[in-house]
């Protein structure tokens, strides 16, 4: 019977204790802040993690905050470059919670912060932008694009403002896309058309350039190697005439009357072809010796 | 029960009730027992295989990292146990440059709030679809330091994507250029991540789609035919060339063979000659008159059968009239007095 009070005793001890503990503590997790108020007045700002102890509800409250990095898109608006060109740039902010009292006192919630950072963002973004030219956002010339310039001028410009009046850090702005107010988009198509245009054309005309010089040096390669083979041939034929001139010559030098009268025999055997009729007097030998024989031979 | 008889109404009575009432608590306490063994090992917990887990106590990080496998923590809300899955390797589609996003139809513009698109550094609009892949690195600052990772590291990665194009021309960004802004672009936005300390490391970024805007997709359309037509027309210039040359070189060859070959006939004939001369000519020297004679007597044979008619004359039969019809000619025949010459 003793012992049964006292188990009794012991877990109803224990039950007090664990509610009591509950009541008591809070937990501050790794990630969060948290700013302890007391019939609303701020008394303690608990940025370690750990077990933390605290009167009972009315009397003090936990405001908790996530500490983590939060992520946020600004809201989309038109900004004006140096040189006075419309350009859209949304962009993302990532933010966090850095000293809690100051948020709590000048914000509250989230909500809020986002929206007090929206024109915090946007006016940094046409202050900034204002000192850039469009060429800075685009250019052909790598280096004279300063994205990473500009983000960090409106990171610094926000972060100022964030932390002196809202406690906030601003780690990070970043510029998601670039684009063009909605009516301009349709002159830029324009010049992209006439600048595809401009392309075709021009490998059109590169092509058929190119072809044509394909043709004309094969064309040119074409007579240069049948005019070679001609003057070869011209000369080949010039040398082979003059070499044979010379071994006649050099034959006939040796007994020129015999070759003239071995050409005269030929030239007799060509021209007398058929058909054709001579008269000869009888003094022409071999017909000589159809006359009766001189007398004193 | 309204009449007054609860006693009957029980059915058991009071001792029944007592007896109903002890066992009912033996069962509590059963009961009881049974809660708080369960309470006391809702700490453990398990580890997936492709997880590591961590552990708040008190909601202060306790070293040490755990793999996967039973982690034996203590219940809630003492010990809190974070999973996070860092061996699984997660992918992120990037859609929102789509070029068939949300707008209806197409007109003549682009809206820049729901028409995703950026500019190149030559200020053409172009759309595009990414993906990107990545593994967490560091689970514990994957945990704690920042709230939306999947929608931070979206930002980050179309940010990085939109600092690359902005310094690539059109053309290059849909050639060559590619493989570049995947580099460029995952390089940019690592570098993001690291200064954020998100614990995340970027594996992959792909570039699935990119393209010009809708409304001058022709004209861009019409820049890739006329490179092929001009590449036809070159190659069909090509082509010509292969087939004329050869032709040409056949030709040619033809020509100085047929030149070489007439010029060794040539060469071999006159050597023929030469050598046949020199043969009569040294008979000739021997017996110059006896040479004579033969040879013309031989000439004269072979052109007198050659002869239709030969008419001899005495040289004393006076004048002489030829009648000639048209079609015969008169040979010029210098023979006789050739001949009286040499004699």
């Amino acid at each position: 019977m003793k012992t049964q009070i006292i188990v009794r005793g012991l877990i109803g001890a224990l039950v007090g204790a664990l509610l009591l503990f509950v009541m008591l503590t809070f937990q501050v997790r790794q990630n969060e802040r948290v700013v302890l108020t007391r019939f609303g007045r701020p008394v303690r700002v608990l940025v370690e993690p750990g077990l933390y102890g605290k009167w009972l509800w009315p009397i003090e409250t936990v405001n908790r905050f996530d500490a983590r990095l939060d992520f946020y898109d600004a809201r989309i608006s038109e900004a004006l470059t140096r040189d006075r060109r419309n350009v859209i740039i949304p962009v993302y902010v990532a933010w966090r919670i850095e000293d809690p009292l100051k948020f709590l006192q000048s914000l509250g919630n989230v909500e809020n912060a986002r929206s007090k950072l929206d024109g915090l963002v946007t006016s940094a973004r046409n202050t900034v932008l204002g000192g850039y030219d469009f060429g800075q956002l685009v250019s052909t010339n790598r280096d004279e694009v300063k994205i990473p310039e500009i983000e960090h001028a409106i990171t610094e410009l926000v972060a100022q403002q964030g932390k002196q009046s809202f406690g906030i850090a601003v780690e990070q702005v970043g510029i998601k896309r670039l684009t063009l107010p909605e009516a301009n988009t349709e002159f830029v198509f324009e010049r992209m058309r006439a600048e595809r245009a401009q392309f075709a054309a021009q490998y059109r005309a590169e092509g058929q350039q190119r072809a044509d010089e394909v043709r004309a040096k094969t064309d040119a390669d074409k007579t240069v190697i049948l005019a070679d083979a001609r003057k070869y041939a011209e000369e080949t034929r010039g040398k082979a005439e003059a070499e044979a001139a010379r071994i006649y010559r050099t034959a006939h030098e040796k007994d020129p009357s015999l070759y003239k009268f071995l050409r005269e025999l030929d030239a007799l055997k060509q021209i007398t072809a058929t058909n054709t009729t001579v008269v000869l007097d009888t003094a022409t030998p071999p017909f000589d010796l159809l006359r009766p024989a001189p007398k004193d031979e | 029960m309204i009449d007054g008889q609860p006693e009957h109404n029980l059915g058991f009575g009071p001792a029944a009730v007592l007896q109903a009432m002890k066992s009912s608590v033996k069962l509590l306490r059963w009961g009881l027992l049974l809660l708080a063994l369960i309470y006391l090992a809702s700490g453990v917990a398990v580890v997936g295989p492709n997880e590591t887990a961590f552990v708040l106590r008190f909601g202060k990080l306790q070293p040490g990292l755990h793999g996967s496998g039973l982690l034996l923590a203590l219940p809630q809300p003492v010990d809190e146990v974070v999973k996070v899955p860092t061996r699984s390797v997660q992918e992120i589609q990037l859609d929102a440059w789509e070029s068939s996003a949300q707008a209806p139809g197409f007109g003549a513009t682009l809206n820049p709030v729901w028409d995703g698109y950026t500019l190149t550094a030559d200020a053409n609009i172009i759309r595009a679809r990414f993906s990107a892949r990545y593994q967490v690195s560091d689970c514990v600052a994957y945990a704690l330091t920042v709230k939306n990772q999947p929608a931070l590291l979206e930002a980050v990665l179309y940010q990085a994507a939109t600092d690359v194009i902005a310094r690539m021309k059109v053309d290059d960004v849909f050639a060559a250029g590619l493989e570049a802004l995947r580099a460029q672009a995952m390089r940019g936005a690592q570098a993001r991540l690291d200064q954020l300390g998100l614990g995340v490391q970027l594996l992959a970024f792909e570039v699935r789609e990119i393209i010009p805007a809708r409304q001058v997709v022709p004209a861009f359309q019409d820049v890739v035919s006329a490179r092929v037509e001009s590449q036809t027309l070159i190659e069909q210039a090509n082509s010509y060339s292969a087939s004329e040359l050869p032709g040409a070189k056949a030709a040619a060859y033809r020509r100085k063979q047929e030149a070489d070959a007439y010029a060794q006939d040539l060469l071999a004939k006159a050597t023929g000659e030469a050598e046949a001369f020199e043969a009569i000519d040294q008979q000739y020297r021997i017996a110059p008159q006896l040479m004579r004679t033969r040879l013309y007597a031989d000439a004269m044979g072979t052109i007198l059968q050659h002869l239709q008619s030969t008419t001899i004359l005495q040289p004393s039969a006076g004048s002489l009239k030829l009648l000639l019809q048209p079609s015969y000619s008169l040979p010029l025949l210098p023979a006789p007095q050739m001949i009286r010459e040499r004699d």
